[in-house]
């Protein structure tokens, strides 16, 4: 028995030690493992933990303010609160939406569109309900908030235009990026942007306004979210470009105020540098509405609306310029020697071309002087704005000629524009225009209209403003811009000096521009002559003009009126009738200003037009601040 | 050694109670040493939940008093008992398996009135030794192989139970555990070279047949973590980054960012290694380490002098199932073995493991009784 027992307790014995024995070998090994995983590989997990934990967030950079060319504001930026929910913290969507409902007014548009962006997206990105909250909707929220997980106010900095209205169509406005952006966008530096330029010198200069990025590296917890420590890292960003612009908020307010609510628009240029100093297009909407979201409803009638409020006509309107080119065709017919100073033109109120049955009618076929205007020469023929004189002198004249000089010397039919990149050009037809765009040969009666400034000739009315700048720098071009100056060197732009002035140095065209400096001076200031010897504008503005002026009025046939029908202004529809144009300089010895209007469907330009030019030019000669001198 | 001579004072009479207490002085030196540490990070890494903190202590509390009262109670009293703990056992495993508690889609737990919520499979870690000590108690060594096909038995009911449940760990840990109870009982080497060769047959018809896609999943996981680097393998991977970057001295109580910032999940159950490695560093991991072998080689040792055939085997059988466990937990965290549930004893969190630990201690201890 004790044999036995000590048998068995030896072979137990030598068998637990075995145990004991494996059980080190196994205490080896895993203190091996371990050694080689906290002490020979530590650097790469050192790395993998601040990996996990560390997140480098990027912070946007504040966008450059747009400044006026007195300094005043026009756009800078501010920070609206938004009410966001995030998915994964809410469980009972509706309830939390009817609980918000009880707080602050939610448009069912929004509240549909949420839902379905919780259901499609991701569950803890926080989802806007509502932008720019009202202090007392935040208040409410603030007070209410805790009893509703996953409902959260965060800030965001959206851009904010003073005046928006009045001065949209002049800057432009940023919109929200798109997924169609991503791919032309720099995608680090706009890592943490919301906004990007859509339009006008927001559009044109967006790299320059945007600014650099900056970051932020931050302690995140496994589920993403930043702990409450300070960062780890900060990088500020870099804010964008300050630009100051040409434009002249006091001349940018009387014009649109002069346009009223009537469709149209008025571009205004310093002719000295051709900064645009006025640039407005009506209708026109809010864009820091359009920031902030608007209903539903409300963009789509934006987008629809029969006036087009989104669209900039002051560089994207295309219109016959009508009369407001006669000057035009003078000047040409002046240079090439078709006609001069002294020669007569019998005008009986009909033109025929040699061999033709079309009649062209002047534009006074009732009133006085039904009858045509008589012996016309070409002073005469601009401040009465004589149609018979014009379609002879586009009859003579070779239309490749017109168009050489309207594109080289006036800068038509091109874009010339410094900085809108949307610029629309128009069109300069010429024999070699008219078979490429209409596979049609120049046809005669095309050279007669085109005398008068219809047909196929159109342009935007920055371009009837840059061909006012021409006038009134007698023959010399300066190419429009925006941008006066900025707080940097812009990566946009290079300045090239040669192509910003091109000057007309012809002695002989020299005095044809003075004379038709005076021609234009007369449309406005030739008054108490009788009807048919005063300015066309005279009665409408000239009468108790304080400065000298000098100025084109234009009206632009919108429908063709067939032959031997009259158009009747009263009886066609609104949007069927003529437009309203004008253009104008002053002073006309040391022009600072020159303008162009046009006012849709407005009928006659003097009568309709002119008004605004002068309260422009007015608000530029007249009204300047008083500045106290005490010397 | 047997008496506490380890805490002989100077002044006897302060301490002469302790004279009446029968426990052994380094084994509980150990386990104290290894609770202290474990408690210790496990107050950082709780921080954020006072409760869960308290009730852990609490536990500690109830296993240590555990372990001192079954210590005072005499041999006979277990070999007696064995036979009922057993089946109620196993009625109990059967109980849980209908009516328990469903966590991740197994059913493991018990929640009774009055009781803290349990696992019943924990306390097969006491009950297999005990009851495979009982049968084997008066069979002498060598062992043939019809007594071990009736230990087969014996461990095969309960751990197919637990099987059911399902839960894989556990299975393959106390199975294995209760082998050694078989070995140092004396089996002849011919029936372990054939065990060990069906059950290499064994796995791999388990592996095609009885594995759930879970199971498979965490073992493919292990073999190869950055294939799923989101789901299955985030443990590993997280658990590897926290060992590691503790570095040799670790980040500091408290700091360690992967469990703190969660990255690492279950940092204070089965992964509470990972966290002591992260803010202690290697220092921190192989001391504790070194604390288990010297508690597992001290247990052994004790299993020598047991009393009688029953407490060699049941002493031996146990610690093989404390250091088992350990081994297995280490290996899972510092990504030599697959992801078990297997917690890390003494340290996890885990109320039924704890106290099942600490009772086993107190069995082993009562076993050197003469």
């Amino acid at each position: 028995m004790t044999n036995e027992r000590n048998r068995d307790t030896h072979s137990f014995e030598d068998r637990v030690l075995m145990l004991v024995l494996l059980g080190f070998v196994m205490l080896i090994l895993v203190l091996t493992r371990l050694y080689y995983l906290q002490i020979f590989d530590h650097e790469t997990y050192q790395t993998q933990s601040q990996k996990n934990r560390i997140q480098v967030q990027s912070i946007a950079p504040p966008r450059g303010l747009i400044l006026d060319t007195n300094g005043e504001l026009l756009a800078d930026n501010r920070q609206i609160l938004s009410l966001s929910l995030i998915p994964e913290r809410i469980a009972d969507v509706d309830a939390v939406l009817a609980q918000l409902q009880q707080l602050i007014k939610i448009s069912p548009d929004d509240l549909k569109n949420v839902k379905e962006r919780i259901r499609l997206g991701s569950r803890h990105a926080p989802i806007v309900l509502k932008r720019d909250l009202s202090e007392q909707e935040e208040a409410l929220l603030a007070v209410n908030r805790h009893q509703m997980d996953g409902v959260v106010v965060t800030y965001e900095t959206i851009r904010h235009y003073f005046d928006g209205p009045k001065f949209v169509h002049a800057i432009g406005t940023v919109r929200r990026i798109t997924k169609e952006d991503l791919g032309d966008i720099d995608n680090v530096n706009y890592r943490a942007t919301q906004f990007i330029g859509g339009t006008g010198v927001e559009r044109f200069y967006e790299r320059s306004l945007h600014g650099v990025v900056g970051s932020r590296s931050v302690e995140i917890d496994a589920s993403g979210r930043p702990t409450d420590k300070q960062p780890i890292a900060l990088t500020q960003p870099e804010r964008g470009a300050t630009l100051t612009l040409h434009i002249d908020s006091a001349l940018q307010l009387a014009a649109d105020e002069a346009l009223g609510d009537r469709r149209g628009a008025v571009v205004a240029i310093d002719p000295r540098t051709g900064g645009i100093l006025v640039m407005v297009s009506k209708p026109n909407y809010d864009p820091n509405r359009l920031l902030t979201g608007l209903k539903a409803g409300e963009l789509d009638e934006l987008y629809e609306h029969r006036d087009k409020p989104i669209f900039n006509r002051a560089v994207q309107g295309i219109y016959a310029p009508g009369s407001t080119f006669k000057p035009v065709v003078g000047m040409a017919a002046l240079q090439t020697g078709v006609t001069d100073w002294d020669e007569i033109i019998q005008d009986d109120g009909n033109f025929r071309l040699p061999g033709s049955s079309q009649v062209w009618r002047s534009w006074n076929r009732e009133g006085a002087n039904a009858g045509g205007h008589g012996e016309v020469a070409m002073h005469r023929a601009i401040y009465r704005s004589a149609n018979v004189y014009f379609y002879t002198m586009g009859s003579r004249l070779e239309v490749d000629v017109i168009a050489k000089l309207a594109i080289d010397r006036f800068g038509l039919g091109r874009s010339t524009v410094f900085d809108i990149a949307e610029a629309k050009v128009g069109v300069v037809p010429s024999r070699a225009w008219k078979r490429e765009a209409h596979n049609e040969p120049w046809y005669p009666g095309d050279s007669v209209i085109l005398g008068i400034g219809q047909g196929y000739i159109n342009m935007t009315p920055l371009q009837l403003a840059t061909m006012a700048t021409v006038f009134a720098n007698r023959g010399d071009w300066v190419q429009p811009r925006m941008l006066k100056q900025a707080d940097r060197h812009l990566m946009e732009i290079t300045e090239n000096p040669e192509e910003l002035r091109v000057v007309d140095t012809s002695m002989e065209m020299r005095s044809h521009w003075h004379r038709m400096a005076l021609a234009m001076h007369d449309v406005v200031h030739r008054g108490f002559k009788g009807y048919d010897q005063n300015g066309t504008a005279w009665a409408y503005i000239g009468m108790d003009i304080p400065y000298t002026m000098a100025g084109k009025s234009g009206t632009a046939q919108v429908i063709a009126v067939e032959q031997g029908e009259e158009y009747e202004e009263e009886e066609v529809d609104e949007y069927e009738r003529n437009h309203a144009l004008f253009i104008a300089f002053a002073p006309l010895e040391s022009p600072e200003i020159a303008v162009a209007v046009v006012v849709e469907n407005g009928g006659g330009g003097s009568k309709f037009a002119a008004p605004v030019a002068r309260a422009v030019i007015d608000a530029k000669l007249i009204t300047q601040p008083v500045i106290a001198n005490r010397d | 050694m047997t008496e506490a001579t380890l805490f002989q004072s100077r002044n006897p009479r302060a301490l002469a109670w302790l004279n009446y207490l029968h426990f052994d002085g380094w084994l509980f030196l150990g386990l104290l040493l290894i609770l202290g540490l474990g408690l210790t990070v496990m107050t950082e890494t709780l921080s954020h939940a006072p409760a869960l903190l308290i009730r852990h202590i609490a536990l500690i509390v109830l296993g240590l008093t555990a372990l001192l009262i079954l210590a005072q109670l005499p041999e006979h009293l277990y070999v007696g008992l064995t036979p009922i703990a057993y089946v109620g056992a196993v009625l109990l495993l059967a109980y849980t398996l209908f009516w328990g508690d469903e966590a991740k889609g197994a059913m493991r737990w018990v929640d009774w009135p009055f009781v803290p919520r349990f696992q019943p499979s924990e306390i097969l870690k006491i009950i297999l030794p005990l009851s495979l000590a009982w049968y084997l108690h008066d069979k002498p060594a060598p062992l043939g192989i019809g007594h071990a096909l009736v230990c087969w038995v014996i461990i095969g009911i309960p751990v197919g139970l637990v099987f059911l449940q399902p839960d894989f760990g556990t299975t393959v840990l106390v199975a294995t555990g209760s082998l050694c109870v078989v070995f140092v009982a004396g089996l002849r080497w011919r029936w372990i070279f054939a065990a060990v060769i069906v059950a290499m047959v064994g796995f791999v018809v388990a592996w095609r047949l009885f594995l759930t896609p879970y199971q498979i999943s965490r073992i493919v996981t292990f073999l190869d973590p950055d294939s799923n680097p989101l789901g299955a393998g985030w443990n590993i991977i997280q658990s590897k980054i926290a060992l590691g970057s503790g570095g040799v001295t670790g980040k500091g109580l408290g700091e360690g960012t992967q469990s703190h910032l969660s990255f690492l999940p279950e940092g204070h159950t089965d992964f509470i290694l990972a966290v002591i490695g992260e803010e202690l560093g290697f220092v921190g991991t192989a001391i504790l380490l070194t604390l288990f072998f010297f508690v597992f080689a001290r247990g052994m040792i004790m299993s020598r002098s047991a009393a009688s055939r029953f407490g060699r085997l049941m002493s031996a059988g146990f610690l093989m199932m404390f250091f088992g466990y350990t081994l297995v937990n280490v290996m899972m965290v510092c990504g030599l073995l697959p992801v078990v549930g297997a917690p890390l004893p003494l340290v996890s969190y885990g109320g039924t493991s704890i106290v099942t630990m600490l009772a086993g201690f107190g069995i082993v201890t009562a076993m050197q009784r003469s």
